[in-house]
């Protein structure tokens, strides 16, 4: 039984696709079973290995581009049964277009997905007419029968600047978790990944009511609220952000692509960088991860950016595929 | 050379070379088309064979996604993931030609008809023994599980996007993923004992 599990970890890792929880579970179950930990090796080294597609040396690419790249110009003249096709085509494309894509459920309810590219962000309107900046490895989850009408209602797990189109009588509302949030046309940050031990929701403008449990605040402009969901209810903490040079508030700077970070644990940091770079921190010792950095990362890359950091504090590094070593 | 051009095509290029391509098309550039092109041509190609089983069906339907998305160009900044919409376009292009021309197929996994992976005298010349042998393991392995291994290694689909391309659940994909790669990685511990000459 975990002997299979194994394996199916190890897919799972190989892919890049793996929870944090299940690297942890992996790497207890590889510890424990030093043949498992070799056999490990040699799946990677599987997963480096080219599949060789017969089919690819046919000529099939030169063929369809020489069918479709006269279409890219002009209207073509095609039979009816063509034309069908391609008005299928057409529609199977403009649901898979707006505003992201569709996650096709054929029984009702239907369940929409909006989710940003993986390492990117996106910018997405819902049919209500608010705008939604999805930033990395984040998703939201709306009921489609009746949104704007009779409900406004989404689920979010990741981070989100919202900036939501006023409807009488249609309150938005925002799952995060088991935090919810209550919005009459407004724009605010949420950052509610799965992982974090906290929900953080930053106010630009108007006004929104934020509940857990049994308790609700109402937020003010460039007010900041941070939920833990571990403590109880009573626990919420009010803060003022400082805004920077540029006007802009440090929860906001995402949208314009850079991850701010200011007197953060090199933990904090791993966390925050992980879901920018998508990749994994592993530290060589707890007190590695109590230094502490202010900053932002703007575009640069995972190594620059470590660079970046050495700098100011010395530790060295090892990147390894998605892997990142930290050690003294 | 074949397989530098494997290697090209998705997860291992990096995801931001994407986005500037989707910009690049919105603009109009036919260079970025081509490169977008290229790049999924064969993987969208295989997905399909493994719907229609018809080669000409196939091209066609590929040939539809590609006309599709130069000429709804418009539309681009509001596609968040493009590759994935490459695929989600592909299946369901694929179902349509099933459901008016096929008459009565479906899409049966373990029915798929998959390309084969084996073996030409060119990748012959830069891989070696282990390789080969590895590649002739994957062609064994049963049509599901392949299709599957094949999405989310070569193809660097999440195994969420598997699940809902090909309609089943994340835990089959986990599953067949691991059955997958314990399979050859069996076969490759055996193959590093026995083979002569491989270190």
């Amino acid at each position: 039984m975990s002997k299979d599990r194994i394996w199916i970890l190890l897919g799972k890792q190989l892919s890049g696709d793996i929870a944090a929880a299940e690297q942890a579970e992996l790497e207890a179950l590889l510890k424990e079973d030093p043949e498992a930990a070799a056999s490990g090796e040699l799946a990677a080294s599987i997963w480096q290995t080219p599949l060789q597609d017969v089919n690819a040396a046919d000529g099939h690419q030169e063929r369809i581009w020489e069918t479709l790249s006269p279409q890219l110009q002009q209207r073509r003249h095609t039979p009816i049964v063509r034309r069908l096709v391609t008005a299928a085509a057409a529609a199977a494309v403009l649901a898979a277009t707006w505003a992201g894509w569709i996650l096709l459920r054929p029984t009702a309810p239907v369940l929409q997905q909006l989710s940003s590219a993986p390492g990117g962000k996106s910018k997405v309107a819902l049919p209500d007419g608010s705008i939604v900046w999805l930033n990395r490895n984040t998703r939201l989850y709306y009921e489609k029968n009746g949104f704007g009408k009779q409900h406004r209602e989404i689920t979010l797990n990741g981070e989100a600047f919202f900036d939501i189109a006023r409807s009488e009588g249609v309150p938005f509302i925002i799952h995060a978790g088991e935090v919810n949030i209550r919005v009459l046309g407004t724009a605010f940050n949420v950052k509610a990944y799965a992982g974090d031990s906290a929900v953080f929701t930053t106010l630009v403008r108007g006004k929104i009511a934020v509940s857990f449990q049994e308790k609700t605040v109402v937020m003010r402009p460039e007010e900041k609220l941070t939920v833990p969901l571990s403590g109880q209810a009573g626990a919420f903490e009010q803060a003022h952000p400082q805004k920077d040079s540029s006007g802009q508030l440090p929860e906001t700077s995402w949208l314009n692509n850079k991850l701010a970070f200011d007197n953060n644990s090199f933990g904090e940091l791993a966390a925050m960088m992980s879901q920018w770079y998508g990749v994994t921190f592993h530290f060589e010792s707890a007190a590695l991860q109590q230094l502490r950095f202010s900053g932002i990362i703007d575009t640069e890359s995972i190594d620059e950016a470590l660079k970046m950091l050495q700098l100011s504090r010395p530790f060295r590094y090892r990147i390894s595929g998605e892997a990142v070593y930290i050690s003294n | 050379m074949k397989i530098s051009m494997m290697r090209n095509c998705g997860r291992s290029s990096p995801e931001h070379d994407i986005h500037e391509l989707q910009n690049s098309i919105f603009n109009g550039d036919t260079q970025a088309f081509k490169t977008l092109y290229n790049r999924y041509c064969t993987p969208l190609l295989q997905l399909a064979l493994a719907i229609v089983h018809n080669r000409e069906m196939a091209e066609e339907i590929v040939a539809d996604v590609f006309i599709a998305v130069w000429r709804k160009r418009n539309d681009l900044p509001q596609v968040s993931n493009l590759k994935w919409y490459l695929y989600a376009a592909t299946r369901n292009i694929a179902l349509n030609y099933v459901r008016k021309y096929a008459r009565k197929k479906t899409l049966h996994i373990d029915e798929v008809h998959l390309p084969e992976y084996t073996i030409n005298p060119e990748a012959q010349l830069i891989s070696n023994e282990l390789v080969r042998h590895i590649n002739i393991a994957i062609s064994e392995l049963p049509p599901q599980c392949r299709l599957i291994f094949k999405l989310v290694k070569e193809d660097g689909l999440k195994y969420r996007e598997v699940a809902d391309l090909l309609n089943i659940s994340i835990k089959t994909v986990e599953n067949q993923v691991g059955i997958a790669l314990k399979k050859l990685t069996r076969m490759k511990a055996i193959l590093v004992t026995t083979l002569p000459g491989h270190q």
